[in-house]
Formats: structure tokens, sequence, C-alpha cells
């Protein structure tokens, strides 16, 4: 992985196009950097424990695809389809996400640290268990997905659109009450207590 | 930079040399009239109309001043107790050092006036009208506050204990530094704008319900 002089990203057209059938069967332990995916249809793809550092799907078919334990670092996905996929244990630390499609997705544990997700439609998908530290999820539309136990501090969410969520067990701090609609979300009654902290009120 | 709300309890009113009972039981205001230590005692001035009175050092015990209109009225180093101002309107009215306690003032109207060094003590001040007042260094203690109405009120320098607040307003409300403590908040309106409130520890929890419920939130148990 190079990176590029002036931004001091990885350059994308180093990477390497990675011909789309290697992902028949089962996938255990597979590893790719600066590796390159498009069209690729891995739909129904099982994998297990595998590595992508600084790869870029472009249009790729995750359709009921079954990722544990896979590990996306500084990837960048455009137009992917997540349609009924499972990623238990999945870790996607500073990805980028670009009009892709999370219908009836399944996040269950896993890292999202740092994840970009601004603007994305996310309203039927279900997080639970997840770090999503510092992700961005501004302008997301988010309205009655599912986002039990997931960590949202400081995430970036002003626009986001949470009416009808579930987000019981998350850590809301981030949540400002100003930029973020809650209509009709579900929180429990601690998390009540977050939310109007978020306004900046002393208590003492 | 905004104005810094003075810090410590109000001053209180500073107390006359020499004070006059009021000598006629139902006295006329004129307009521009400056009142100086008076006693106003069983005194009633319900329904009267007159702008730019001024009391100096006055003292209320159970007067009336019920439906009267005295825009741009000023009460300074005066004590108010057991009276009757409710449906008093006073549009930029100023109260300076005043002390009021056990009084009933439903339905007042201060709206952009200046509320300096005052306290309110057991009062009953519902439907109370405060749109764009100032309140420098002013406390409710045990005061029935429910539909007041704070709206652009600036009350960084108000603090309130033990007061009923509910249903209350305070949409573009100043409050950072005001004070809340034991009061009862539910239905409270603008609460989006409590930005730097300070809130009693004991306070928050049904603080938290009600920003809650103003927002649309569901509060429920996790196993629900």
């Amino acid at each position: 992985m190079s990176p590029s002089s002036d931004t001091g990203r990885p350059a994308a057209a180093r990477r390497r196009l990675v011909e789309h059938d290697w992902f028949e069967g089962a996938n255990v332990g597979l590893e790719f950097a600066d590796a390159q995916f498009v069209n690729a249809d891995l739909t129904e793809a099982v994998a297990e424990r595998c590595v992508f550092i600084n790869c870029e799907f472009v249009g790729v078919r995750f359709n009921c695809a079954r990722l544990t334990d896979v590990r996306f670092s500084s990837c960048r996905f455009a137009g992917c389809n997540f349609f009924d996929a499972v990623l238990t244990g999945s870790d996607l630390t500073e990805c980028s996400f670009d009009r892709c499609s999370f219908t009836g997705t399944e996040i269950i544990g896993g890292n999202w640290q740092s994840t970009g997700l601004a603007g994305a439609e996310l309203g039927t998908v279900e997080f639970r268990k997840v770090g999503m530290q510092q992700a961005n999820l501004t302008g997301a539309r988010c309205q009655g997905g599912v986002f039990v136990e997931v960590d949202f501090a400081n995430a970036a969410l002003a626009g986001a659109d949470f009416t009808g969520a579930d987000l019981r067990g998350s850590v809301l701090t981030a949540f400002d009450p100003r930029t973020v609609e809650l209509d009709r979300a579900v929180i429990t009654s601690d998390q009540a207590v977050d939310i109007a902290l978020c306004l900046n009120m002393s208590v003492r | 930079m905004g104005r810094r709300p003075r810090q410590g309890p109000p001053r209180p009113p500073a107390a006359p040399a020499d004070i006059q009972l009021a000598s006629d039981p139902q006295p006329d205001l004129e307009h521009e009239q400056t009142v100086e230590a008076a006693a106003y005692y069983d005194v009633d001035l319900t329904n009267r109309l007159a702008e730019r009175v001024e009391f100096f050092q006055c003292r209320f015990k159970k007067a009336t001043l019920a439906g009267s209109h005295l825009a741009k009225v000023r009460f300074t180093d005066c004590l108010v107790e057991t009276s009757d101002l409710s449906n008093l309107r006073a549009e930029k009215g100023t109260l300076e050092r005043v002390k009021l306690s056990d009084c009933r003032m439903t339905g007042l109207a201060w709206s952009d006036g200046l509320i300096s060094d005052a306290t309110f003590t057991d009062c009953k001040i519902d439907l109370t009208n405060w749109r764009f007042a100032r309140f420098d260094v002013v406390t409710f203690e045990d005061c029935n506050l429910s539909g007041a109405d704070f709206t652009d009120a600036d009350l960084r320098g108000a603090s309130f204990t033990g007061c009923d607040l509910s249903g209350a307003q305070f949409h573009n409300a100043k409050m950072a530094g005001t004070r809340f403590r034991t009061c009862e908040l539910e239905g409270v309106g603008g609460i989006a704008n409590w930005e730097g409130a300070i809130v009693h520890p004991d306070d928050l929890l049904g603080l938290s319900y009600v920003l809650a419920g103003a927002l649309g939130i569901v509060v429920r148990e996790t196993d629900r």
C-alpha cells in the first residue's frame, strides 16, 4: 500500500483488480490489501476471519452473505448491496459507504469505528452490540431501525433521523435532540438522562 | 459576548426611615405618580389605570391591585405580603429589590419588564406572562408557576426552588445559569432551550422524562 504524495491516502489507481470468482464456497483466513472488487457477485458467500485492508468494492453484491469475524480496514464501498447479509463480530473501521443498500442487513457485534455512513438508508438494519464511535451518520435515515447496545460515542449525527428507532442500551451522549430527530424512538430511563445532558445542562 | 448575570442572593429592600399609612382605603393612582414610603394595608386598588407609577419603599399587606393596568410601573425597595395582584397588567414594569410573599398573582402580565433582586415566596403565580422579561438575581421559592409563560425571557439570573412549573413555557428563553431544584416540571414547553441550565441531581430523572416526552421519545425498559 503506497500513499499518494499529496493526500496521504492510498492510491486507488494502484489497486489490483481481483477476479470475482474467488469467493466460491467457504473462505477462511483470506487476506487482501489494496485490492479492487468490481461488480463481484458474493451472494450467499460465507467468509470467516478474512482481512481486507484498503480495498475498494464497487457494485459488489453481498446479498445474503454471512461474514464472521471479517475485518475491513480503510475500505471503500460504492454501490454495494448488503441485502439480508449477516455480519457477526466483523470490524469495518474507517470505511466509507457510498450509495450502498442495507435492506434487512443484520450486524451483530464488531467495530464500525470512524466509518462513514453519511446519508445512508439504515431504516431496516439491525445493529446489535456494535461499536460505532466517531462514525459519521450525518443525515443518515435510520427510521425504524434497530440500534441496540450500540456505542455512538462521539459519532457525527447532525440531521440524522431516528424516528421510531430502537435505541435501547446504546450510548447516546452524542445525540443532540435539537439536531437529531428522535420522535417515537425507544430508549430506557437511564438513556433519557443522557439525552437531557446533551442539552449541556449542569447537574449540581 | 452576552451579559453575565450577577451572582449571590437578591439584595433585600431598603427600609424606609419612616412610613405613613395610605390615608384613603381606596386611593386613586395617577399617571407618573410617585409614591414614597407609603403603607398600603387592606387597601383596594383594583381596576386602576395609570402609567409610569412609581412606588418607592412602600409596603403592601392585604392590598389588592387585581385587574389594574399599570404599564411601566416601578416598585423599588418594596415589600408585598398577602396581596392580590391577579390579572394585573404591567408591561415594561420594573421590580427592583422587592420581596413578595403569600401573594396571589394569577394571570399577571409583566411582559418585557425587568425583575431585579426580587424574591417570590409561597406565591400563586400561575398562568402569568413574563415574555421578554429579564430576571436579574431573582428567586422563586415554593411558588405555583404552572402555565407561566417565559417565552423569550432572559432567565439567566433566576432560580426556582420547590416550584410547580408544570406546563410552563420556556421557548427561546435564555437559560444559561438558571437554577432548578425540586421543581415539578411536567409538561414544560421549550425544554430544548434549557442549554446551560443548572439542574439539581434530584430533578434530573424527572426532567429527562419530561424532555423525552416533549421530543416524542418512548421510554421503555430493556426487556419489553
